[in-house]
């Protein structure tokens, strides 16, 4: 059985050894900071989505309605702000490119900053106005 | 036809010999712990270096194993014991990507040989003693006495606690080795006969069926089999580590 070969001992032993020490070492320094820091990031974020959880489930209806109000206008700010944004960005392509670089997010943000037939709408009419 | 064991031959890749007797040449096993190292290497620039808040498959993989050896040695060892944390992690890492790597077809597994893997586990539990008798000194070999035992089965108990202490070098080594070979000659064997039904011809190939599928579901195991061993032979070291972090 070549598993149990005396000779290569030594060899063996030897570049286990070499490798796993370097390989310790890359571990050590470099790779548990980053993964500890994710990790640990990740955990903040969600223990600050169970605070928000609390705080709905404290909240009378009232509150929750008057703050729902409040999320759906900012929301329609948003909407607002967006297609402003986008009109003006349609006209010249290659600032449309730099704008969506230098915001470091992608396009398909688009979908989500999108509204509705009726908000387009209302907005063009308010634009006329 | 060769031998069943010729795939775990050790081949020289670069001959060195240091002061003419120490071999310490460079082979296919070392270039397979290499290719392991390098893997790893290779997953953490291309998924865990940008360090995304929304982690992708591999940087989930590898958040996974850091929280299970992490808690696993948390819950053995104490707070004292997370100073063995990153060796623990290489150790699981190192072992796991060798045992997965020797799955693949005309690879080399290094973990299936004696050396790798006594090697290891003699270190290892080299270490632990020391780390005994520095905590505890002398006292440290107080383990070999079981408390409340009777005195006069005393020399007995010492001997067989001594024994199986020094077992545990061995049984280390010997379980994660034995395991990795036993898959290995199983796929062979199966592979053997696959092929042999295969070259009969006529309606006979169709017998290769059985042992192809069984081929299948031997590899799925042996996935399982890799990273288990790998957990095992860590779990083991955080325990031995445990006992010599805090003595009963």
């Amino acid at each position: 059985m070549p598993q149990l070969w005396t000779e290569t001992f030594v060899t063996q032993y030897f570049w286990l050894l070499a490798i796993l020490f370097t390989f310790y070492a890359f571990i050590a320094t470099t790779v548990i900071p980053k993964l500890a820091n994710n990790i640990k990031a990740r955990n903040i974020s969600e223990e600050s989505k169970e605070e928000v959880a609390q705080e709905v489930n404290t909240q009378s209806t009232t509150e929750l309605y008057t703050q729902l109000k409040q999320n759906i206008s900012i929301k329609e700010e948003a909407n607002t702000w967006a297609i402003v944004q986008s009109e003006w960005l349609d006209t010249n392509p290659e600032e449309k490119e730099e704008f969506w670089a230098s915001a470091k997010i992608t396009e398909e943000t688009e979908d989500y900053l999108a509204v509705s037939e009726e908000q387009e709408q209302s907005l063009e009419d308010f634009i006329k106005e | 036809m060769g031998s069943h064991f010729d795939q775990f031959e050790i081949v020289r890749l670069i001959p060195f010999h240091l002061f003419g007797n120490f071999d310490l040449s460079f082979t296919n096993s070392s270039l397979f712990m290499l290719f392991a190292v390098g893997f790893f290497y290779f997953l953490y620039i291309t998924n865990i270096k940008s360090s995304l808040l929304i982690p992708n498959r591999w940087q989930s993989v590898i958040e996974i194993v850091y929280e299970t050896i992490h808690s696993t040695v948390k819950d053995n060892v104490g707070t004292e014991g997370t100073k063995f944390f990153a060796f623990i992690l290489t150790l699981f890492i190192f072992i796991a990507t060798m045992n997965l790597f020797g799955l693949i077809p005309y690879t080399f597994s290094p973990t299936s040989h004696f050396a790798v893997t006594f090697g290891l586990s003699l270190s290892i539990f080299i270490g632990v003693l020391i780390i005994g008798f520095l905590n505890y000194q002398l006292n440290y070999f107080s383990m070999f006495m079981p408390a409340g035992a009777p005195l006069g089965i005393a020399p007995f108990l010492v001997i067989i606690e001594f024994i199986s202490h020094f077992a545990k070098a061995l049984s280390l080594g010997l379980r994660l080795a034995a395991n990795i070979t036993a898959g290995h000659l199983l796929f062979t064997i199966l592979s053997v006969f696959t092929w042999n039904f295969l070259t009969a011809g006529g309606i006979v190939a169709l017998g290769a069926l059985l042992p192809f599928s069984i081929g299948l579901f031997i590899t799925i195991l042996e996935i399982a089999v890799a990273v288990i061993q790998a957990y095992v032979f860590c779990l083991l070291t955080i325990i031995y580590l445990g006992e010599s972090i805090h003595l009963h």
